[in-house]
């Protein structure tokens, strides 16, 4: 690869390897492959359903169909926004979650991909009168090709200098929405059509929301999911096992951006007035990147819980507070966070090895597996 | 089992995206007609824009309790009490429409009272709207919010396009003939020059050089440098207070002193106080109101010395524009509500275009959907005052001709300070 | 006026305080391989540090600036023995993210005690403007700059030829190798954070005499401080005057030199410059060996 002084060399190796192993583990637990590759596509073993999953798919299921049929219970257009705000939160992170924390190349300048949907779909409604379902198509075009035009030069790059690189692709790309005045309006922005509909928006988040989620799962247990933690972890060694690190890279980092861009569309068309600090917002990292270390970075329920607890939080401590002091309350959480549970709540519960909370429970949790296997005979 | 959710979920997005048009609830109106008025404000607390949400705050806060002690709104012959319910919005617009959301449909307010910043007023407005909600925006200026045949919105403050046209007008007369013009590229800045530029040319001014720096910009030497190259007799700045102080450090450096004409940052006192007397005497500033401006009305406040002095009252320092603004825009309801008689939306709305009246804030006089002007709800008659710091840091108003106390002063150069 | 020499004199300034405020960050990534994204706010501490004791106290800018100094290391110290060395071995994200965490703490405590307005230190020198042959430039720019430089130099004599400088650099260059002939890592780390503070502090202070700030300032200046460092190679103080002074010149030029435009677009400049120079020369754009 690239000449860059890997960060991750030296005494990290270690860790990662740790958490590598750790993790393969919990991979055999849901009995997916341990040695994952592409290339070989190898057949999964067939497996039969075990209790825990289809009472997992059940709650799952209750949960959609209770969340779908919440409007019609009359309930007012504030809460119908909040939630629908938390569902598109839930899409953000999980796919901020797909680069960043299963393959490992923290994208800080994720924002971007937001903002260029959103300025796609709002350049077209108000420069060519089109309806906004019809500029999703081109939404979705831009925002991969833009991906994978800064993308391919970029992902060579490893560890912090992509990180930074990103950050200055997302921070190029405002300055020139900015100047741009022609096309983007400016700093003037553009005012779209106005559409308030909250219920509208609200099953669009939800859908794309459960659709997000459920992809994750699928990666998470799939061969592809299995490749990107391969890179995660050693990114040379999974070069060496066959793994087409470079086009899995790419495609995961497109996957995200036009994922981001449509929810950027969407969020634009709801907001009905986009300037380049509406768009592009500096606070998007800080709250994806909370989220999901929250949750539990590269993991598939982590980021969709640390959306609503970040956001419930948020909006309690904002409710009753206006002195300012939840930037204080919000960084120090943060802080504490990294230092006593680095792996997030999904990390954890799953295997949190590292965390005196995540001891406890994985002591708790390997008796009861000890209760299981001795019951049901397996293993 | 994976592939049967994805399927499911394709049934349901296809279901809900085609057959589910809701109507939205339309945030009923309180039926309760002698308890108090319900208010509500989302305005920055914290964030960017604390200091003039604080500011705007204070002005519906005072608002407020002058009408209460004054016994309430008379509707119909009731006196009804007026209750404001207010939210931080972080000058987040994110925040700023969850906020006005929750004002209108669980707080349930009659009115809202708009955020400071034209952008986050165009935002919520366009949901205001939707509910059907008067909003009166206490902060916003520039023209592109009264674009939008929003018959919901409205809005006392000159707008951005007459900030400069007294001051200018002055200084054409005084003997200036040329401007240069230096601003940031937000919207209602942006609005500023352009409405500059094209005043110039009406009154015979030459524009020598147009400037944009960011909203953020820490160093504008270059920019003014520039400028400066252009030679124009008048200096035009359009930014906030941060690049005011700026300009102002800038100029020195460069040993270049224009007439200096700037938006915002003379009114506030920190300017003075950061720069000192002797560095600022001299600089005009368009200005929405001074507590010396010889307005008068029969409302609640009475004059604009009054407002001044019970402002200085509560808070204990001098008023800038903004909380009279913020008060101004929470009066013209008040009035629109007495005219009517009713806190019905629609009733209150036809009043409010109707309204002609004096106030301590000077004229208000709305512009109805399908003006001239192409600009709803915008308060269009009013004159920007323009002030001069004199020797004293004291803002004393030199144009236009009618509300002037004094004559310009030219703006003497930095070595003889 | 000679616009040309006015812009080469505004963009060796500009340079000069970059580079001052970039060696706090180099020093840190250099030493400990830690990127402190609560730098651009730590710098504006340092900045209303010094217009406390001026406008409190009483004490002057450049009385004050070992003061400042001071706190900035002590300060610096416990953050690393409270904060940074509990995470310096964890994988990448989590030194970021912590930081990150502290630029918000740090914002919220700056608002908190000064509000949001703006603010600028007034220094006995304040009023004064150097003029020669005809490009000007204010007393405090001049200040600024040439205090810059003799920091940078004192920093590299401590660098070479001091024992603590020289531990410092081994453990930039070999930690394990530095481990193993008897330096204890950890005071190493907390002592370069330290300085790294320290040294951004002062330009804070420094910088707080040449025009306004305020608490959300930071963050511009963190990602300004990054690029001078990804440009200039982590830890090295020549590189990193030498990219300074490449972006304070590109920024000044633009903004002298394209109408209609602000220094903003300078500092897109720079950024799309390291995005062009981390995908074709990843190692930056000085050929020297980069440290660690």
């Amino acid at each position: 690869m690239t000449g860059v002084p890997t960060v991750r060399g030296g005494e990290d190796t270690p860790t990662s390897k740790e958490r590598g192993s750790a993790m393969l583990s919990s991979e055999q637990t849901s009995s997916a492959p341990a040695d994952t590759s592409v290339n070989t596509g190898s057949k999964r073993p067939s497996r039969r359903p075990r209790r825990k999953q289809i009472v997992v798919l059940g709650i799952a299921v209750a949960l959609f169909a209770g969340l779908y049929a919440y409007p019609f219970t009359g309930a007012n257009d504030s809460i119908v926004l909040t939630m629908s705000t938390i569902f598109m939160w839930i899409i953000l992170s999980t796919s901020w979650n797909l680069i960043s924390g299963f393959a490992g190349y923290v994208d800080f300048g994720h924002a971007v991909h937001f903002g260029i949907g959103g300025y796609v779909a709002g350049i077209l409604m108000v420069k060519q009168d089109l309806g906004f379902l019809a500029t999703l198509p081109v939404v979705v075009l831009v925002c991969g090709l833009f991906a994978a035009v800064i993308g391919y030069p970029l992902l060579r790059l490893r560890g912090v200098y992509f990180s930074i690189a990103m950050l200055g692709a997302f921070l190029a790309i405002r300055e020139i929405a900015l100047i741009a005045t022609p096309l983007t309006g400016g700093a003037r922005g553009l005012v779209l059509p106005p559409m308030v509909n909250r219920v509208w928006f609200y099953y669009v988040f939800l859908v794309g929301a459960a659709i997000m989620v459920a992809a994750a799962f699928w990666i998470r247990r799939s061969q592809y999911g299995g490749a990107l933690l391969a890179i995660r972890d050693d990114e040379d060694g999974a070069e060496a096992r066959g793994i087409s690190t470079t086009a899995l890279k790419l495609f995961t980092f497109v996957l995200a951006a036009c994922i981001t861009g449509t929810v950027g569309a969407f969020w634009a068309y709801q907001a009905t007035f986009i300037d380049p600090e509406i768009m592009f917002r500096d606070d998007f990292l800080i709250a994806v990147a909370l989220m999901a270390t929250l949750g539990g970075l590269g993991t598939a329920w982590g980021p969709p819980v640390g959306a609503v607890i970040y956001l419930v939080i948020q909006d309690y401590v904002w409710a009753n507070d206006t002195s300012n002091s939840f930037l204080v309350v919000f960084g120090a959480l943060l802080i504490v966070l990294v230092l006593v549970m680095p792996e997030g709540i999904a990390g954890t519960v799953e295997r949190g090895d590292r965390t005196v909370l995540g001891r406890k429970i994985q002591q708790f949790k390997a008796r009861r597996t000890r209760d299981e296997s001795t019951t049901e005979g397996a293993r | 089992m994976n592939r049967i959710s994805l399927g499911a979920a394709g049934v349901l997005l296809a279901t809900s995206l085609t057959a589910c048009m809701p109507s939205s609830d339309s945030g009923s109106d309180s039926g309760d007609d002698s308890g108090p008025i319900k208010l509500g404000a989302a305005v920055s607390q914290s964030g960017a824009y604390a200091v003039e949400g604080k500011s705007t705050k204070e002005g519906y806060e005072l608002w407020a309790k002058a009408v209460n002690d004054a016994g309430g709104i008379d509707v119909d012959g009731t006196k009804r009490k007026v209750e404001v319910v207010y939210y931080d919005d972080q000058s987040k617009p994110e925040t700023a429409i969850k906020l006005t959301q929750r004002l209108i449909s669980e707080d349930k307010v009659d009115f809202l009272l708009g955020p400071y910043s034209s952008g986050m007023t165009i935002a919520t407005s366009a949901i205001a709207a939707q509910y059907k909600k008067i909003m009166f925006a206490g902060g916003a200026a520039a023209s592109s919010v009264f674009e939008q045949d929003n018959e919901y919105v409205f809005s006392p403050l000159a707008l951005t396009s007459e900030y400069t046209v007294s001051g200018l007008d002055a200084l054409k007369a005084a003997g200036a003939k040329s401007v240069g013009i230096l601003h940031s590229d937000d919207a209602p800045m942006t609005d500023v020059k352009d409405a500059t530029v094209a005043h110039a040319k009406k009154i015979g001014l030459k524009v020598t050089s147009t400037q944009a720096v960011p909203v953020d910009a820490t160093d504008i030497k270059g920019a003014l440098g520039q400028l400066e190259a252009s030679d124009p007799d008048v200096l035009v700045e359009a930014g906030t207070s941060v690049l005011g102080i700026l300009t102002m450090r800038t100029l020195r450096t460069l040993g270049w002193a224009p007439e200096v004409l700037m938006i915002q940052a003379p009114t506030e006192q920190q300017f003075v106080e950061e720069l000192g007397v002797k560095n600022t005497r001299g600089v005009l500033a368009p200005t929405q109101w001074v507590g010396s401006a010889a307005f008068e009305g029969e409302d609640v406040f009475g004059t604009a010395k009054a407002y001044r002095d019970l402002y200085v009252d509560t808070y204990g320092h001098e008023p800038s524009y903004l909380p009279a603004s913020a008060s101004a825009a929470a009066l013209a309801l008040q009035l629109a509500i007495e005219k009517a008689g009713s806190t019905d939306t629609e009733d209150v709305r036809k009043a409010l275009v109707d309204l002609e009246v004096d106030t301590f804030y000077g004229p208000i006089n709305f512009t109805e959907p399908g003006h001239d002007s192409g600009l709803t709800g915008a308060n269009i008659d009013r004159k920007m005052l323009t002030i001069q710091l004199d020797a004293k840091g004291k803002q004393v108003v030199v144009a236009p001709a009618e509300a002037a106390t004094t004559k310009v002063v030219p703006f003497e150069p930095w070595s003889k300070r | 006026m000679n616009i040309l020499l006015q812009a080469i004199a505004d963009g060796l300034i500009l340079g000069g305080f970059y580079a001052l405020m970039a060696q706090g960050l180099s020093l840190i990534f250099g030493i400990m391989r830690i990127v402190n994204l609560a730098h651009g706010e730590l710098l504006i501490v340092g900045a209303y540090l010094a217009w406390a004791l001026q406008s409190n106290l009483g004490i002057g800018v450049l009385w004050g600036l070992p003061i400042i100094a001071l706190v900035g290391f002590g300060g610096g110290w416990l953050l690393s023995r409270t904060l940074i060395l509990r995470v310096v071995d964890r994988p990448q994200l989590m030194p970021l993210l912590l930081t990150f965490g502290l630029a918000s703490v740090v914002q919220g405590l700056l608002v908190w005690s000064f509000a949001t307005t703006p603010r600028i230190t007034t220094a006995s020198y304040s009023g004064s403007v150097v003029d020669v042959f005809g490009i000007r430039v204010s007393m405090a720019q001049f200040v600024m700059l040439v205090l810059s430089l003799v920091l940078l130099g004192a920093l590299t004599v401590f660098l070479q030829r001091t024992k603590m400088g020289r531990a410092m650099t081994a453990a930039a260059q070999n930690r394990e190798a530095a481990r193993i002939v008897g330096i204890d890592i950890g005071r190493i780390y907390s002592a370069a954070f330290g300085l790294g503070i320290a040294i951004v502090f002062v330009a804070g202070a420094l910088f707080s005499v040449t025009q306004a700030f305020h608490p959300f300032m930071g963050a511009v200046l963190t990602l300004k401080a990054f690029v001078i460092v990804v440009l200039g190679g982590a830890g090295r103080v020549g590189g990193t005057l030498m990219a300074a002074m490449v972006v304070g010149l590109a920024e000044a030029f633009v903004s002298a030199y394209v109408p209609g435009i602000g220094t903003g677009l300078g500092a897109a400049t720079a950024f799309i410059l390291v995005v062009l120079v981390l995908a074709i020369r990843p190692e930056g754009i000085s050929r020297a060996k980069a440290v660690a």
